[in-house]
């Protein structure tokens, strides 16, 4: 009866497959033929586009209905599922416990680090059309070092926007640090203070809550405040038209703009008018050494950046000095936070290499985590060789068995999603401290984070939960009725490689965490700085303007000097850790086309004993000497090489010129190199002189205190301070502390692999502890005729540890050479670092195997004490 | 009496009211005219099967057809027991409306 039906008409075949799939099979038959139908009756009348539509359409709307109505019938079959999973939950608690708090772990870990991965390599992204945004940086290279510098030159600047077609927007900014605000009787020393021209914050997307962004920054001495700063000067008064002192100028607060957002390179809480530096005659002047300019640029769509990158290279060359090679480079504003290792950041980048470490070792917890599920679930299967054998008999498919376990292993892990939910909740705080983390978790109630949970639970649950399903629908009901032992899993092949890997992860993770802990140590110890940051505690004196050599400031150093606990004081223009101020120096013999810009440090006849900073040649200065005064310089080892006399001996008695006070100086010492920037940092050229114009810089006044009544002697200090500069804000900080700083990246990873290392180890535990459970079961009987023929209790706790020692080493061979090449390439980012050693291989083997020994024989022991009578009775 | 949701009411009736010539496309074509909304196919389907189970209907397989992509109709028929609950409806629909005042509505 059935008539050929012409191809053209036949309905969407993706459709019809779909639709036939969500359908009970009571009304499959006629529901499809319906579609069919009405498919038919619109493509004869219609056309077969407009019906090929209507099916899909169609087949949309109806599948909510169709799942619904097969749901619903097959709900007593369901309910039955539910109600044996709910039971073999209960029954075996404690390894449901164990199974779901694994894999909760796994699954908040992962979460945890999600969030900081995909907060810290999302920076700036925030900011419109970042793709075209770049920053111009430059690279100067000599024999011997390289700098990079995220800042070039003002006039550098200007020609960038002015010679190249290409550049649709150039915004450049000043930024400073260490000044003093005040609004009427509010006083306080600020840092992140901008300048720069009204396109900053079209470039940049900044939005002004309150004031015209047209003409925020365009009149001279405007200024943006944040509104965190708003608050600060101003509380519940209106900061518009408000006038704030910075330093000695006057400026006029013109809008509020909200904070500078957390995942931004760039941080700011002021932003004033440039003007300062167009009058500055130095910035009209063409002072191409200067780098104090940060400056971007937005490429016009679809131009070539590298293109761009070598037509900069027209530019002036900044540095003539033989022997120097300056280049510009272009960095995609995107690629700022994560990929730059520049000097003068604004703001300390994050690093790449971590935030691969951390997700590498996140997806190993969590694979650890899945094999563990695995492993426990299969385990415990066994048990349950009978319902298999049962429900088959009775008549259940291959199907519905799968369906059954995998809806069982479903509900363990939507019962694990909440629990590592809660976990994250719970552990949030902690975790954001540990990674400082400026983000609530509020913030993390966004669609990208929840799709991840979404996706990494289903990913669980699709790798874990279906395996288990799979190996129980494959019993043989014949045999797992009779009692035999289900075929497969005498040979325990999967699970012995999963544990086999899992050990091998921690083995790894041990390997890391002792490595990355050897680092830091080392760079804490075994070097030192090159000079003394104990019991050095510095107060921060203000800006310019402060009288620094002034009588008041005598008149504090004198009252300090003559308290019982402080032994020593000293005034500066900086610290070290802190930023040095740049001068120019030439030669006597050279032109100022061959000046060099050179850190320098003001400092007063106190200071270089008290930092027990040492001398290699020359002398130190001379209180003595009238021409220490200002006639005297002193500079380190490496600004002796870099302007080019071999030896420290060769530079004493040279005369140099520098620019602060177009001066001429005498080099009368050179001081051992010293780590004023921190380890990681190379070390720069420097010099030193006595400061005479205490205007031009801020200072830091230095005390070595005694360790005891710390307290006391810092109320005395505050008292003192308040007493003769009560307008001064006092801040103080230990030096110490201050130079942590330079490590805590490095503490921070520490800590991160530490405790992921403590957690994949006792995750691999745990699934160690399921399996050896397991295989100690199966081999009571074994065990019982072993001690009647005479075994001791010892003898059977070692036959038993014996393979999985086997498995502890095998995975330890395999995590060795991976672990080597990881921490190689690591290390590789540290200007000093140590070495790989094979003591801490050794010691990682040694940590797995005892886990594991501890782990089986807990096991074991059970199995050795029982007693043969009980365990061989039934047979 | 066993309640019926107000789809399964729409359905059954209008399964009654088409008599014998109820299957999927008809009673969907009906529903839609009678309440105005457009069905899903689904939509019908789900409260069809129900009524099937309830037994409120019964399943009578027609003959295939091409255009039917070779499957049989399958004719839905009211049972005696179905009968019986649409009976029990339209009596509870009348007497609950009988002594209700004119809607402001039903001047228009």
């Amino acid at each position: 009866m059935r008539k050929k039906i012409p191809s053209t008409h036949q309905p969407p075949k993706l459709a019809k497959w779909l639709l036939s799939r969500a359908i009970n099979k009571d009304i499959r038959s006629s529901a499809v033929g319906d579609f069919n139908e009405i498919f038919t009756h619109t493509a004869k009348h219609e056309g077969l586009f407009r019906a090929r539509l209507w099916y899909w359409k169609q087949a949309a709307k109806s599948m909510p209905s169709f799942i619904i109505d097969a749901l619903y019938w097959r709900f007593d079959m369901i309910r039955n599922y539910l109600k044996v999973a709910f039971r073999r939950l209960a029954r075996g608690w404690s390894y449901s416990l164990v199974n779901i708090f694994g894999l909760a772990a796994g699954l908040a870990t992962c979460f945890l680090i999600f969030f900081y991965v995909h907060f810290e390599s999302t920076y700036d992204r925030f900011i419109p059309n970042s793709k075209d945004k770049y920053r111009i940086t430059m690279e100067i290279s000599g024999e011997e070092s390289t700098w990079k510098f995220a800042s070039i030159s003002a006039p550098a600047a200007a020609a960038i926007e002015n010679q190249f077609p290409q550049v649709e927007q150039m915004v450049r900014f000043a930024s400073e640090s260490n000044k003093q605000v005040n609004y009427q009787d509010r006083v306080f020393q600020e840092d992140q203070i901008l300048y720069s021209s009204p396109e900053f914050l079209s470039f940049f997307d900044v939005k002004l809550i309150e004031g015209n962004p047209e003409t925020a920054l365009s009149r001279p001495n405007s200024l943006l405040i944040t509104k965190t700063m708003a608050q600060k000067y101003f509380g519940d008064e209106h900061p518009l038209d408000k006038r704030l002192m910075m330093d000695d100028t006057f400026y006029s607060v013109t809008g509020v703009i909200p904070d500078a957002p957390t995942n931004s390179h760039l941080p700011y809480q002021f932003i004033a008018s440039f003007e300062r530096f167009e009058e500055d005659q130095e910035f009209t002047k063409s002072k191409m050494t200067k780098r104090d300019f940060y400056t971007y640029v937005r490429l016009a769509e679809g131009s070539d950046p590298h293109e761009f990158e070598k037509q900069i290279q027209s530019l002036e060359n900044p540095i003539e000095s033989p022997g120097w090679n300056a280049r510009y480079l272009i960095q995609s504003i995107s690629d700022i936070h994560l990929h730059s290792d520049f000097e003068r950041e604004l703001k300390p980048p994050g690093d790449s290499t971590s935030l691969l470490i951390l997700s590498i070792i996140g997806s190993f917890v969590f694979f650890i985590a899945c094999f563990n599920f695995i492993n426990l679930s299969t385990a415990r299967s066994i048990k349950r060789a009978t319902e298999v054998g049962i429900r088959k008999v009775v008549g259940a498919t291959r199907t519905q068995l799968i369906f059954q376990f995998t809806s069982e292993s479903a509900l363990l892990v939507l019962l694990a999603l909440m629990a590592a939910i809660g976990i994250t909740v719970l552990f949030f705080p902690t975790y954001k401290n540990l990674v400082n983390f400026p983000l609530q978790i509020q913030d993390m109630m966004k669609p990208v984070y929840f799709a991840f949970l979404g996706g990494l639970t289903l990913l669980a649950g699709l790798g874990a939960g279906t395996y288990p399903a799979f190996f129980m629908a494959r019993f043989d009901p014949d045999k797992v009725i009779k009692g035999a032992r289900p075929s497969g899993t005498g040979s325990l092949t999967l699970r012995k490689a999963l544990i086999t890997l899992q050990f091998a992860i921690a083995s790894l993770l041990i390997i890391c965490a002792l490595l990355v802990n050897k680092q830091i140590s080392y760079m804490k110890n075994q070097q030192n700085f090159g000079f003394e940051t104990e019991n050095r505690v510095v107060l921060r004196m203000g800006g310019r303007k402060t009288p620094l050599s002034g009588e008041r400031v005598q008149a504090l150093k004198d009252e300090f000097a003559q308290h019982t606990s402080i032994k020593q004081v000293s005034v500066s223009t900086s610290v070290p850790g802190r930023s040095m101020y740049q001068e120019s120096l030439r030669k006597q013999n050279e032109d100022w086309d061959h000046k060099r810009e050179l850190n320098f440090l003001g400092i007063d006849f106190n200071f270089l004993s008290q930092y027990q900073i040492e001398l290699i040649a020359g002398r130190m200065l001379d209180k003595n000497m009238s021409s220490d005064l200002n006639r005297s310089l002193l500079i380190n080892e490496t600004a002796a090489k870099s302007l080019g006399w071999a030896s420290p001996e060769q530079a004493l008695n040279k005369q140099v010129v520098t620019g602060a006070e177009s001066s001429s100086f005498r080099i009368i010492g050179v001081v051992k190199d010293f780590h004023f920037q921190g380890l990681q940092h190379p070390i720069e050229p420097l010099m030193l002189w006595h400061f005479l114009n205490s205007d031009l810089y801020s200072a830091y006044l230095t005390l070595t205190v005694e360790t005891q009544n710390i307290k006391k002697t810092m109320s005395f200090v505050q008292s003192k301070w308040s007493e003769l500069f009560p307008e001064y804000p006092f801040e103080y900080f230990f030096l110490d502390e201050d130079f942590k700083r330079f490590y805590q990246k490095e503490e921070r990873l520490s800590q991160m692999i530490s405790i992921l290392t403590y957690l994949g180890i006792f995750i691999s535990c745990l699934g160690l502890w399921g399996l050896s459970s397991l295989s100690t079961k199966q081999r009571v009987k074994e065990i019982g005729i072993r001690k009647i023929l005479g075994a001791s209790v010892s003898g059977i706790i070692l036959l038993l540890s014996k393979e999985f020692t086997k498995w502890v080493v095998a995975a330890n061979i395999i995590a060795w050479p991976i672990g080597y090449l990881i921490m190689r390439n690591w290390l590789q980012n540290f200007a000093s670092r140590t070495s790989v050693t094979l003591d801490i291989f050794i010691i990682s083997a040694l940590v797995a195997l005892a886990v594991a020994w501890i782990t089986v024989s807990l096991q074991a022991r059970k199995a050795a004490q029982a007693n043969p009578a009980e365990s061989l009775r039934y047979e | 009496m066993n309640l019926l949701s107000r789809s399964e009411e729409i359905v059954l009736l209008s399964v009654w009211k088409l008599q014998g010539n109820a299957y999927g496309v008809s009673i969907r074509n009906k529903v839609n005219d009678d309440s105005g909304y457009k069905w899903s196919i689904g939509a019908v389907y789900a409260p069809l099967h129900r009524l099937e189970k309830k037994g409120l209907v019964k399943t009578i397989k027609g003959e295939p057809t091409s255009e039917r992509g070779g499957r049989s109709k399958i004719y839905y028929k009211v049972t005696k027991k179905g009968e019986k609950a649409l009976y029990e409806i339209k009596q509870v629909q009348e007497a609950i409306w009988q002594d209700a005042p004119a809607l402001g509505l039903d001047e228009s």
